[in-house]
Formats: C-alpha cells, structure tokens, sequence
C-alpha cells in the first residue's frame, strides 16, 4: 500500500514538473518583433511612412522610429502589446494608442508595418510572419572545434 | 607558561590545518597591491562569481558526505546542463522560463548519467577521483557525439543558426543572449558600481538550506555513516551501494542547476568546452577553501570561491606588474590551481599517516612510562 | 519434567565443515532466558564458527551451510543473513568495534534504526527523507544505556572514547533493540583493562536478569566464573565439556582446553648436540603498532641455532613481533643482530641482514601469484641476494636453467604439487602456496628466519611436511628459526623454547617440553 501510495506521489511529481515544463514552453516562447514604420502600397494605394513614432514595450526600452526605420523588439510569450504615440507630420498633433495582437506560438519573428496598421488596412497587411534567412554570411564554413583547456575563465 | 605553550601549539596546529587557505591568503594579500585593481572592481568582479559559481561547488558536498571524495563526476551534470540550454535556446524559450525549463529538461538527463557514475564508482571503490576524472573524457565522448553529430541530424534542431554551417552538430559558440543574466537581474542591486545579484543569492542561499536539512534526514544520516565506514553501515542494514549512488545522482542533479546558473551569466555558451574544466575549477577552489577529500563544508565554500577567484583575477595583472608580461601571471594561475589540487590530495594522506604515527609514539610513550 | 518450558535456545547435532575440513561436530547445548553461558576454548576450537551460525553470517551459507539445527522458542530456524538473526532477536556484538567513528553514541546505537519525523518530501523520494528526530534517538539511546548501569556521554564521538565505552555502547545497540533475547559477547573484555572489564562483567549481569540470555565468549576464564551461570569448553570443534559454573575453577577450565589427548608423538625430539649459546638477535623493548596485534615493550633473546617458538592467543601481539621487526608495521625499540643494530622500519636492511621472513599472509605479502613457481621461488634471491644471475660484460641476465633447477629441487623437497615449475602460484591449493613460501625464504639462505602461521588452513598432511622442512632446514643448514603459530601443540613438536605472548608482553618463555597447562596459564595471564 505504502509503495502504491509512493508511486503515486512520484507520477504527481514528474506531471507537475512536466506541466511546468509546458508552462514554461508556452509564458516564455519569444517572439522578435520587427515594427516598421515604411510606406506601403496596398491596391494601388499608397500608405505614407509617419514622421515619427515613439514606442515603448513590456521588458524593452522604449524606442523612436522616423521615416523608414524598423526598430526591434523582443516579446515574451504570445500576447504583443506595443504602446505608440504616433506624429504623422511635423506639424500634426501626436495620437496615442495600443496596439494589441497575438503573435501565433510557431512564428519566431514577425513583422508591423504602422502605417497600414493606423490605416485600418487587413492584418494580413501590417502583421506578417517574418521568414529569417539562413545566415549565409557566416559560411566561415570550417568553424573549428576547439578543444581547448581554460577558455571559459 | 605551560598556558603559553599550549597557546603557540594550537596557532602551529591550525596553520598545519588550515595551511592551503592561509597559503592562499598570502598570495593574495601580496598580488592584490601589486596588480593595483580599484578595490570597487575586486568586489564587483567577486560578488559576480560567487553568484556565478557558488551553487556549481555546493553540488560537490554530497559526495563528499558520503565519502566518495571530490567528484570530478559534477562534469557529467554540466554537460546535462548544457544540452537543456541546447534545446532551449532552439525553442526560443526567454528569459526566467527557459532557465527553468533547461533545469527541467537536464534532470533526466543528469540522473541517468549520475546513475551510470555511480554504478561505475561502485565498481572502483577507493579511487572515485581518479574514476570520475576519466570518465568524463568518456561521457564527453558521448556528449560529443550527441551534440556534434545527432544534434541536427537526428535529434530535429529547428534554427539552423546554432547548427554548424554544414547543417548538423551544434555551433562552437551558442548565443545564450535571451536568456543572459535572466536570473541575476530579477532583483538585482546597485550599490554605486557593484551590482548584487539578489534573486541568484537567493538560490545559492536556498541550497546552502537544502544541504543543511538535508544532513539532518535519514538519507543524509545514511551518506555520513557509508561515507567513514562502509562495513559497519552494511552490517547494520544501510544498503551501501544505493546510498552512494543516490549521493552521484543528487550532485549531478545539482551540478546540472549550478551549471545553467553559471552559463546564464556568462551569456554564452561555449559548446565543446564549457564543461571541460568545470570539475577542476570547483575542486580546487573547494580545496582553497580548506576542505579537504573527506570533509566540507558550506564555509569552505564561500571562502574557497573568493580566495581562489581573488586569485584569479589579480594574478595576470600582477604578474604583468612584476615582469612586464601578463602571461607570466595567466600561466601562474593555472599552474597554482594544479598545484592546489596536487597539495591538498598529498597532505590528505600525509594528515592520515601523521595520525597513524601518532598511535606509535603513544604506545612508545605508554612503554616508557610503564619503565619508571 | 518432560513438559518443561521450552528453551529459548537449542543447539542440536550442530555441525560445520569448510570444504571437507571438519571444524564443529556434533555440538548440543540449550539456554533458558537469563542464563550467562561462558564459551571457552583454544584458537581455532569452533567458538567463532559456531557463534557465526548461530549470527546467521554469510560466511557460513556461502561456504556449504551446516548440518544440524537451531531452535528458538521452540521454531527452528535457519538464518539466510544476520539481518535475519536479528529480527529473531540475536545480537552480536564482534570482536573488533562496529562503529562509525565519526558519530556520536546515540547516532551509532541507533544507526539505521532512527526515530524520524515525518515530511512532506518523503511521500516522493521515499522514508529516507524523512528527518530525524533527534530528542526521541537521545531518548533511546539513553535508555539503552542505563538499561547496562553504566554512564555514557550520550552525545560523546566514538572516537573520543576510552575503548571500554566504545564497547559499552555497541553493547547498547544490541539493547536498544526492542526484541533482543540473546546476547552474543565475543571477546569483549580483550580490550579493556581490569577496572573496565568488572564494570563489563556487572553490567552483563544487569542484562541477564531482564530476562536476555547472554553468550559470553573470553579467554580470561575467571570473568566466566565471576559471571556465568553455566560454562561451555571447546576443543576440537567438539563440546569437552558442558558444565555449571560453580562446580569449576579455573585450573579445570585450563586443562579441558588444553588437554589433548596425550598425544603420541610428544616431542621425540633429541636435544640439539652442537648447539652453541651465542645469542644471534636480541631484542630490547620492542613496541608495534599493528591493527589487532599490538605489540608492548617486549624483550627478547634468540639464540644461533635454535628453533623459538612463539605462540599466545589470537589478538595478543604474537604476530606483531615479526611483523614489526621486519618493518612491516611502525615499530619501535631496538633490535640487535650479532651485535649490530639493525634499524626499525625498514624493511629492505633487514633483508640485507640476511633475515627472511615467511607472512602469514600469503596471498598479500608472500606470493606473487600471476607469477610462475620459478619466479616466485627465485625472485627475492635475485633482488636481494643477487643470486641465479650471469654477468656477461656490464649486462646482468637472469640465468634460467639455475632457477629451474633450485625450484626443481623445492618443488621435490617439499613435495609440493604441479604441473611444472612454470605453473601460476595462484593455481596452487593453499597448502602448496604455503610451501611456495616457504621455499622461497630457503632459497635466501637466511641466517634467521622468521616463520608466521606456516600451518595455518592447511590439511594435517601438508602441516607435518611443513614443519618437517622447517625442522630439517634448522638442523642441516644451522639456520635460526623463530616460529609464530597459535597452535601450541604444534610448536612443541618443533621447537626448542616457546615464548608466550599474552596482551603485548611476553608472559613466559619455557623449554618446548613444560606441560600444556603452564602454557595454558602463561596464555591467559595477562590477557588485556
């Protein structure tokens, strides 16, 4: 009985830590998020890049984007939450806003394009999956694998 | 008179006890004027690896509990360690959750190889040092060969940008970015230039806690009783073999933890190399700190990591102070923390056979006055 | 009187042989609650063997079992491991302590049996997470303690300990147990000094009258006396004698023990003609330090030519003198051989003294045993003595056909029985590895040779070989012979003198032809 009872504990114990391992996959899956503020073209409409916009994100610094900028930043977890203070022209007053999306678990970067997202335009436009190039670039190919004592200190 | 006398011998006895800390004292007491570091930069650079080392060298006192020596095993627990980090930074799992899930993910993996050491060092009963030394270069064989051939091929690895450029096996240099110093700056403090990792503290505090209960349960009782005389521990029930193996087992579990820790705040993880010296480092700052290979203790943790890390950092300046070349000191440090191992196993056995001629000269003493 | 009670322990047609070696036969004996049975014996009479069957160690099963049954409140048993033994309520406590060092006397009396609190963690890893509960082992421990009417620092390390309460609390352990019934004491006093030992002796009696039986094994036969309600003698592997305490002495005890059945062969042994009175090696307050064998201030004359024996009980330092004159063990004093002193703990100058020494450990000292006979007889002759070699200009070779040769002639000599001279050692029986040894010290032509146990785990053939070479070696070569063996009856056939050890000292030295009972006191003088 008492082995039974053990046994029960212990299958409680590893389902916990496996449900605090998917837990863990799911709060802490990170997501890069590209904001671009570039104009884009949409049915034959142009959609002009703002002067500037100010953002600021849960976790990261808040940042500035003027005219054709992409700024950078990093989401934990599937919920993005992009406050933005937004000048379309020098002159024109700012306007203040939230913007708030689900980032779906499988994508590893995505991109926001802010002028189609102030406006108004499909998601499909402004919330796209950011395909990342396999860097090419560092085909240094023959990355040697050192076996070297002391490095790490 | 004689109360002076008495006085001097027990000055003489703990500097003969205690002579690898003192040794160390010294050295540093000399180096740290010479290299001429501000002494805000010492303590920042110590505080930084305490909270970096500290919890990997905890890992070693179970063994020694149990008295299976310094356990060169622990590497073993790095390196399940390490391919936590692995798969979590493929996941692309930030910050705090992927810390815990590469703790999560290296147990498995950890107890097996614990359980392996453990069987093999029962094996080898006496020489679980040297054992554990040379098994590692084994296991790292097998760690190899997962990281740098199954890894990508074998074992699915979706972000080609930790595979070498052929497309399978792990890059030399992992890229731990989004999970750098996760944990130091949960509740981190400035105190002007010097930043206290709390939250890490923490955890170091919570294992100096864990090893303290854990000596006062029926298990630790256990280890303590195998770890000075198997025999008499079989005869009375205690089943020997098991013990030891589960003390392995909980080290490496351990090992694993301190190793995610150290590598969280190191920001990168170097592949094939991270784990190599691992076990040496945190043996001979254990050493340093003055246990030796059948006693340890959490204060001879603390004070193993600072004196020997003190060590560390000011030997290539003063080296280069004192001859001009930096070199001189790099090479000083290594050969000292070798030496250190060297010194500290011989006198253990110097300190056993001092004890065994001790019983000679009693019953010599016991012979003459018997003759008056 | 047929519906008596039934004993708590019967012994019935117990017997035991290792391997065809008869070494219990027949052995029948009961005990009640409350009795104190003295066991007594010479060395290698069957009290341990039967004290293991009766402990139920594994010695016994792995070695082919025993014939014969023990019964215990009227079931019989049949231990597979001590741990069973001990569920029936028997405890030992053995001859060397079994203690951790370490830990203090509540930790050791309740090692493995600790009371413990319970925690939460536990339900996961198991009972051993469980804390301990210290105050309730104190408490324990304690009881335990005083249940033996003696004072013991409760939270005191082992080793900080005299060695009478070191005993005192493995005692305790057996105590503590809730259902002990019999107590088996093996040589407990042998440690401890008189004070200690009556302390020993009263607590002993504490423990009867609650109602345990005790088995209480020494060789100071008075202790029997004093404590015991009934007295065991073996011989032999047989029972001499079963008597009750009161209706005895200590003279009586001695003789039973002894007493051979006057043996045949007593001593035909003509006294040595040519024999000179030179003192070869004289030995001044000799001190060693050797586990189990401590020897204390001996001193000692041999002299050129003869044979010494030395004999004592198990455990009193007969086998420290060699070992420590050799420099196998820290020793101490002075040893002079032919008016030089030759240093103490040194091994190799006493080899270059042209003293050869034959371990009593065979396999760890004495052979090297992946190696061929040849190797084995020749080796120390080479090293030491530079013998069986040829020089050809400045290159040394060995020189074979003279090492096949002297091993032929031992192999014939002391009929020692192979394949060939360019067998194994370690495929030989024991009793040919011993006189592998002892060719090899032969084939040194020491001037004196020391001899530890040749007899000992060897059949009664091989024995009167061994000693017949030992004795013609003596005479024809002239070499001194000094003989360590804890059978008496064998040094008296063989030597001239034997010197009796008992507690580290050297109680008596008499000529080989003194009668076995002041050997027998001599033995038991001073045991400590």
């Amino acid at each position: 009985m008492r082995v039974k009872r053990q046994t029960l504990f212990i299958v409680g114990a590893v389902l916990l830590l496996v449900g605090i391992a998917v837990l863990m996959v799911i709060i802490g899956r990170g997501h890069i998020v590209y904001v671009d503020n570039k104009t884009v073209e949409y049915n034959g409409n142009e959609y002009k890049a703002y002067n500037l916009v100010e953002l600021s994100a849960k976790g990261n610094d808040p940042q500035e984007a003027f005219a054709r900028d992409r700024i950078l930043f990093k989401c934990v977890g599937q919920s993005l939450k992009i406050e933005y203070e937004a000048t379309k022209k020098q002159s024109s007053s700012p306007e203040k806003g939230i913007i708030n999306k689900k980032i779906p678990f499988s994508w590893d970067a995505v991109v926001v394009n802010l002028p189609a997202y102030f406006a108004g335009l499909p998601e499909e436009v402004w919330f796209t999956e950011f395909i990342q190039e396999p860097p090419a670039d560092k085909s240094s190919s023959n990355e040697e694998i050192v076996f070297d004592e002391f490095t790490a200190f | 008179m004689k109360l002076l006398k008495n006085n001097s011998f027990n000055i003489l006895t703990f500097f003969k006890d205690n002579s690898v800390p003192v040794m160390f004292v010294l050295i540093c007491a000399v180096c740290i004027p010479v290299a001429g570091f501000p002494l805000q930069y010492l303590l920042s650079e110590i505080i930084t690896r305490i909270g970096r080392n500290a919890f990997l060298i905890l890992a070693l006192l179970i063994p020694i509990m149990a008295g299976m020596g310094l356990n060169f095993g622990m590497t073993l627990g790095a390196m399940a360690g390490e391919i936590g980090l692995i798969f979590v930074c493929d996941w692309r799992i930030y910050g705090i959750p992927g810390i815990v899930l590469a703790m999560i993910i290296s147990i498995p993996i950890s107890v097996l190889l614990g359980w392996l050491c453990g069987t093999i060092m029962n094996m080898a009963k006496g020489r679980e040092m040297i054992t554990g030394y040379i098994m590692n270069y084994f296991i790292n064989g097998i760690y190899q060969l997962i990281v740098l051939f199954c890894m990508g091929s074998i074992i699915p690895i979706k972000h080609s940008d930790i595979l070498l450029p052929r497309g399978y096996g792990i890059r030399v240099t992992v890229d731990l970015i989004n999970m750098r110093q996760s944990l130091d700056n949960l509740i981190a403090v400035r105190i002007g230039m010097i930043k206290i990792p709390v939250f890490t503290f923490i955890l170091i505090a919570l294992m100096c806690l864990f090893i303290v209960w854990f000596r006062k349960t029926k298990l630790g009782q256990d280890m303590r009783a195998v770890g000075q005389d198997m025999e008499v521990a079989r005869a009375t029930g205690i089943t020997v073999e098991r013990t030891r193996i589960i003390s392995i087992i909980m080290s490496t579990v351990l090992a694993g933890f301190g190793m995610i820790i150290y590598l969280q705040n190191i920001g990168s993880l170097t592949t094939y190399t991270a784990h190599s010296q691992i076990g040496m480092f945190c043996i001979a700052a254990l050493l340093v700190g003055g246990a030796s290979v059948d006693k340890a203790s959490i204060g001879n943790v603390f004070l193993g990591v600072i004196l020997f890390h003190l060590m560390f950092i000011v030997a290539p300046n003063a080296g280069a102070a004192i001859t001009g070349d930096s070199m001189i000191g790099e090479y000083f440090r290594v050969f000292v923390s070798y030496g250190v191992i060297t010194v500290a196993l011989a006198m253990y056995e110097a300190k056993k056979r001092r004890a065994k001629s001790l019983a000679g000269r009693k019953l010599a003493q016991a012979q003459k006055e018997e003759a008056k | 009187m047929t519906e008596k009670k039934v004993p708590l322990l019967e012994v019935r047609n117990v017997s035991k042989d290792f391997f065809g070696n008869k070494v219990l036969n027949d052995i029948n004996f009961t005990m009640e609650e409350g009795d104190v049975l003295g066991l007594v014996g010479e060395n290698g009479a069957g009290k341990s063997t039967l004290m293991k069957i009766l402990f139920g160690m594994d010695v016994i099963r792995e070695t082919g079992g025993y014939g014969g049954e023990v019964i215990i409140n009227g079931n019989v048993v049949k231990f597979v491991s001590s741990f069973d033994a001990l569920e029936s309520g028997i405890g030992m406590v053995h001859q060397e302590f079994s203690l951790i060092p370490g830990f203090t006397a509540t930790e050791n009396i309740l090692l493995n049996r600790e009371p413990q609190k319970y925690n939460v963690i536990s339900e996961i890893f198991g009972k051993r997470l469980n804390t301990l509960n210290r105050s309730s082992m104190k408490e324990k421990a304690e009881d335990a303690i005083s249940k033996l009417g003696v004072k013991i620092d409760s939270d005191m390390v082992i080793n900080r300990m005299p060695v009478a309460h070191k005993q005192f609390t493995e005692i305790a352990r057996e105590l503590s147990k809730d259902n002990m019934k019999l107590l088996i004491l093996d040589e407990p006093t042998d440690v401890l000094t008189e004070k200690e030992a009556e302390t020993l002796l009263e607590s002993i009696g504490t423990v009867a009258k609650r109602g345990i039986a005790v088995i209480f094994i020494t060789h100071r036969l008075h202790e029997i006396l004093s404590v015991c309600n009934k007295v065991i003698v073996m011989r032999d592997g047989l029972i001499v004698k079963d008597v009750p305490a009161k209706e005895t002495n200590v003279e009586e005890i001695t003789k039973w023990m002894v007493g051979r059945k006057v043996k045949e062969q007593e001593t035909k042994r003509e006294s040595d003609p040519d024999k000179s009175n030179k003192t070869i090696m004289s030995v001044k307050n000799l001190w060693v330090d050797m586990p189990g064998e401590t020897v204390r201030n001996v001193s000692l004359d041999i002299t050129e030519g003869e044979i010494l024996g030395i004999g004592g009980l198990a455990g009193q330092g007969k086998l420290g003198i060699p070992n420590g004159i050799m420099g196998l063990y820290e020793a101490g004093g002075k040893v002079i051989l032919k008016g030089k002193e030759i240093p103490l703990n040194s091994p190799r100058q006493c080899l270059d003294a042209n003293i050869a020494f034959v371990s009593e450990d065979r396999r760890g000292v004495g052979l090297l045993l992946d190696e061929t006979l040849e190797w084995n007889i020749a080796f120390p002759a080479m090293q030491i003595k530079n013998k069986f070699l040829k020089k050809y200009g400045p290159i040394t070779w060995r020189d074979e056909k003279a090492i096949e040769k002297v091993t032929e002639k031992y192999v014939e000599e002391l009929q020692i029985k192979c394949t060939g001279t360019k067998q194994n050692a370690k495929e030989l029986s024991g009793g040919n590895q011993q006189k592998i040894c002892l060719a090899k010290a032969f084939a040194l032509e020491p001037g004196l040779l020391f001899v530890s146990e040749p007899t000992r785990g060897i059949d009664v053939g091989a024995k009167a070989l061994v000693l017949d070479a030992l004795r013609r070696f003596n005479r024809e070569k002239g070499v001194t012979v000094v003989m360590i063996s804890s059978e008496l009856e064998e040094l008296r056939s063989v030597c001239d003198r034997i010197a009796i050890v008992s507690g580290g000292k050297i109680s008596g030295i008499l000529p080989a032809t003194e009668s076995s009972e002041k050997f027998g006191m001599l033995m038991v003088s001073n045991v400590r």
